[in-house]
């Protein structure tokens, strides 16, 4: 069921929100053994929320699209009165007295808070195998990752649990656990989801967005949550869209850029073929297939690892003096971190300019990209390397290695399913967009997400 | 190539010789290729600590 199929169903009396939420807590009480897809689940406030939510409905109080909708969010945006510890022990005990921006629009729309997912230490990594809460799981396949950092999320979502689990995206990590998942993953513009209230990783990088079942359902999300909040320094006054693409969704004519260079090198066959088949779906329903020559990706990666290194160490060097208190993983990269001079930091920001206004010349080609989310399916937990094309490579850099550069650039980036490998995993598609156009891929997602049924498709633990 | 251990111990980072022994492939590799960018950039490049991608923003 999809929010929009819940609402339907609310507002005929045909489910209470009571019924969606028990639902949930029982769904999340029957899973967490397997997947530890939450950190806390906030079992006797949600009920609560949602008698409130049936009864305001009942007096025709409509709060829109998400009222009585059980959602979670990722264990970095601080809820009032709820434990926030971002996977880390240093949070472990921590209490925020204050609700983030995101979690303040969600409640305010009517969602119902069922509890907070489980995420990679610190945001800070792709696997959420979190030395200190243990490792999240893959709904698909138990014995593999559920990408990261929003792991918890995207398992959650995958799974049935929740309809929306919110996440943060630095590197990826929005996107990366929808494509190992199965669902939807959304990050948006900079500046569009305010940040207020989250805990920090990266100021330059951090986004904020939503993992759905569906594509209609991350644009009901974004119409709630997207807009200026003076609270953040990054928070954009461009005039917010209705993002809700309608029922009868074409791309005839939208100009879809399909890079010649580095989106199609070094991936697994089966996440390429799947991708592309996608492409030619996209033609057939009218889309003009534009090929274009992306610059250089690999260098704007490059950029942002120097970016999010110094300024992941500057936001937590303070608490590095008990190193008992981190993974092995990230005090590596902590310490990374504390080796990048401030001149090389300064200069990556100068390049940061630069490759904005080189990537920005692709918009007089294309309306949007369409790529593989990641070049390969979820990776085995405590799996390190993986061989792409016959070499081996670190698993978080190619896990990344197809997304980060959008955080760097700030643009809109979607990933939907896009099909399966051979042995049962999810494989994603990104569809990336101009700045504040989220509109535009949300649009050609949903036309995609028309013509296949992948996210429809759920893992058999969850029935 | 950069003297890790000495930089480490020089700016008083208290990292353990194993750690620092885990970080330093990592570190190289960044430094090549993140070092032939930097020395491309045009002098007159302000950096982007926070970047205005709206109209609105920027007026």
């Amino acid at each position: 069921m999809t929010i929009l199929q819940a609402a339907r169903r609310l507002r005929r009396r045909e489910v209470s929100s009571v019924e969606l939420v028990t639902a949930a807590l029982a769904s999340i009480q029957r899973l967490q053994p397997q997947l530890n897809s939450f950190l806390t689940v906030t079992a006797e406030s949600a009920l609560e929320r949602a008698r409130l939510a049936d009864a305001e409905l009942a007096a025709g109080a409509d709060r829109g699209p998400l009222h009585g909708i059980p959602v979670a969010v990722k264990d970095v945006f601080s809820t009032r009165g709820v434990r926030t510890t971002c996977g880390s022990l240093l949070l472990a005990d921590h209490v925020p007295d204050h609700d983030a921006a995101v979690v303040e629009r969600l409640r305010n729309a009517g969602a119902v808070l069922v509890g907070k997912t489980s995420m990679h230490e610190l945001a800070y990594g792709i696997t959420s195998n979190n030395p200190h809460y243990g490792a999240v799981r893959n709904p698909w396949n138990t014995g593999h990752v559920p990408g990261g950092s929003s792991g918890g999320s995207g398992a959650a979502v995958s799974s049935g649990q929740v309809f929306i689990a919110m996440g943060s995206d630095t590197g990826g990590s929005i996107r990366i656990p929808a494509a190992f998942c199965g669902c939807v993953g959304l990050k948006p513009t900079t500046g569009r989801v305010s940040r207020y209230g989250v805990l920090p990783l990266d100021f330059t990088l951090d986004h904020m967005g939503p993992l759905t079942r569906s594509v209609r359902d991350a644009a009901l999300c974004l119409n709630v949550l997207a807009g200026f909040d003076p609270r953040d320094p990054s928070s954009s006054r461009e005039p917010v869209r209705d993002y809700l693409p309608g029922p009868e969704v074409s791309i005839r004519g939208l100009r879809v850029g399909v890079p010649r260079n580095f989106y199609f090198e070094r991936l697994d066959p089966e996440a390429e073929t799947a991708a592309r088949r996608m492409i030619d779906l996209a033609a057939s329903l009218g889309a003009e297939i534009v090929p274009v020559q992306v610059p250089d990706v690999a260098a704007a990666n490059t950029i942002s690892r120097v970016i999010l290194l110094a300024e992941a160490s500057a936001v937590l060097s303070p608490h590095l003096e008990d190193r008992s208190k981190f993974g092995a993983d990230v005090l590596a990269l902590l310490d990374q971190g504390r080796m990048i001079p401030a001149t090389d930091y300064i200069n990556a920001q100068r390049l940061r300019r630069l490759a904005w206004e080189q990537f920005a010349t692709l918009w007089r080609d294309a309306d949007c990209l369409l790529t593989p989310t990641t070049p390969m399916p979820a990776p085995r937990i405590g799996q390190t390397e993986v061989a792409l094309d016959g070499a081996s490579e670190d698993v978080r850099l190619a896990a990344t290695r197809f997304v980060r550069a959008v955080n760097l650039l700030g643009w809109p980036a979607l990933s939907i399913p896009c099909g399966f490998s051979s042995s049962g995993l999810p494989l994603g598609l990104q569809i990336i967009g101009k700045p504040f156009e989220e509109d535009v891929i949300l649009r050609a997602g949903a036309a995609l997400e028309d013509a296949t049924d992948f996210h429809t498709r759920r893992p058999p633990l969850s029935r | 190539m950069k003297d890790w251990k000495r930089l480490a111990e020089g700016l008083d980072l208290g990292i353990p010789e194993p750690d620092l022994d885990k970080i330093r492939a990592p570190l190289e590799a960044l430094e090549a290729s993140f070092r032939p960018l930097a020395a491309s950039l045009p002098l007159e490049t302000e950096p982007a600590y926070l970047l205005l991608l709206a109209a609105e923003d920027r007026s």
